[in-house]
């Protein structure tokens, strides 16, 4: 996801933006790419020392989901009309990125089913 | 030196249980030899010790430690005086100085006679500095928690009495940092701890509110939230950089702040209250994030200085794995 960033970087730079709330937005979507790969790295850690990943690994997908949907939304904001309008090819492929990250939280278990796992399994909450 | 695996397990065991027993934070730090185990590994004694102090929403001097051995200079310092204000943009010039004006934090004054180490900036940029601890004055933080205990103080140093550059203060500012990263991801566990007991037995509509779906979805993000800084956290001691434990200081104060929330919403109205311990934890999330860089201020110059052409840095790089 870090491409996606350096990406957005580049067309930031052309359209001459780099002011505070750009900047903010713009790390805050690093913290969230920056949160999936420390997490994850830790799974596959896990998984290497062939230690098996329980319920907590619905967290890697929940961060997933999380930072996709958030790097994406940032592009589509600070890029403003060209990201709605312009059809150069580079812009469809935003967009079409953008279309693929709504099913971030939905494919692969969605949102709401890796959360009930975490409140079940690793919070012991009472079951609904 | 790293601490092995069932040695810091054993000094994990030892400091939680003496913070369940009611223990105050000045006689754990002296039980488990503070000063050694930061010495022998500053990376597992910081996370392990920080967050539980978190947890416990104690307050120690226990970060002057972790600042001192990164800075490991000669001599002896009893306490340190952190900078109001890290931002750079944020720092005034003070070009062609006679003196210099020391304004920060002590986390503990009491009893301090000997040295202070000061990180102050200098020309915009954070240096460490000797000040003897006669010449400074000292009064409560007060503020949104004034159980913090911390000190403002302020004194005139001679401008040469710089004992580290830039670039060595940067690293003690960073360990400093992830060191409290660790103890807002305590706190944050403590509010998880707090909303999780209270939603499994208080009943609303006839059954507990843990059985409702938003408290249920609410209270697993509060967990991966706190998981993933404290994830963020290790790969940051393991990169070892500024930009890293920014980001570590950065997301934890955000999730903090987030996790506190959440809590604050599904437990509802006796956590709003000054005596309910979830109001603690909201204060002290709020001190610590404001310490050493808030989030919003750190997330901004990440930002920025990525815009302006920075290295987005990979926090994990493939070889790490």
């Amino acid at each position: 996801m870090l491409y996606r960033l350096e990406r957005l970087r580049e067309d930031l730079a052309t359209q001459g933006r780099n002011d505070t709330y750009a900047a903010n937005s713009f790390g805050r979507a690093y913290l969230a790419v920056s949160a999936l790969r420390a997490r994850s790295a830790q799974t596959v850690r896990r998984l290497s020392t062939s230690s098996t990943v329980g319920p907590e690994a619905s967290a890697d997908k929940i961060l997933l989901a999380t930072a996709e949907q958030l790097v994406l939304d940032t592009a589509r904001e600070l890029l403003g009309d060209q990201f709605i309008f312009s059809d150069s090819p580079a812009d469809i492929e935003w967009r079409a990125e953008w279309q693929f990250s709504r099913a971030a939280s939905i494919y692969g278990g969605a949102g709401e089913i890796q959360r009930a796992i975490l409140a079940d399994r690793v919070l012991q909450l009472p079951k609904e | 030196m790293v601490m092995d695996e069932s040695t810091a397990g054993m000094l994990h065991t030892s400091i939680r249980g003496a913070f369940a027993a009611g223990g105050r934070a000045k006689e754990i730090l002296a039980m488990i030899d503070w000063v050694d185990a930061v010495e022998a590994d500053a990376a597992t004694a910081a996370s392990i010790y920080f967050a539980e102090q978190g947890r416990a929403v104690q307050s120690s001097s226990a970060l002057d430690e972790i600042v001192l051995n990164a800075l490991a200079l000669d001599g002896n310092y009893d306490t340190v005086i952190y900078p109001l204000e890290t931002d750079p943009a944020a720092l005034a010039p003070n070009v062609d100085v006679d003196a210099l004006i020391v304004r920060g934090i002590q986390l503990d004054p009491h009893g301090r006679t000997g040295m202070c180490l000061a990180l102050v900036p200098i020309n915009q940029m954070l240096h460490a500095i000797s000040i003897p601890s006669g010449v400074i004055s000292a009064s409560p933080v007060g503020g949104f928690d004034p159980e913090c205990g911390w000190s403002r103080v302020t004194g005139e140093a001679d401008p040469g009495s710089v004992v580290a550059d830039h670039v060595a203060s940067l690293r003690a500012v960073s360990a400093a940092r992830l060191a409290i990263a660790s103890e807002l991801v305590g706190v944050g566990e403590r509010a998880l701890a707090l909303a999780t007991a209270h939603v499994a037995t208080r009943k609303q509509f006839g059954r507990p509110l843990a059985t409702f779906a938003t408290t249920r979805y609410r209270l697993a993000e509060c967990w991966t939230w706190l998981t993933a800084a404290a994830a963020i956290v290790d790969s940051a001691w393991d990169a070892g950089t500024v930009e890293a434990a920014l980001t570590a200081k950065a997301y934890a104060g955000q999730a903090v702040a987030d996790v506190v929330g959440h809590c604050t919403q599904v437990v509802g109205a006796i956590a709003v209250t000054r005596e309910h311990q979830l109001q603690a934890c909201a204060r002290r999330a709020l001190m610590l994030d404001a310490f050493l860089g808030s989030c919003m201020s750190l997330r901004g110059q990440l930002g920025s200085s990525f815009l302006a052409g920075g290295v987005i840095p990979r926090l994990v790089s493939p070889e790490a794995l």
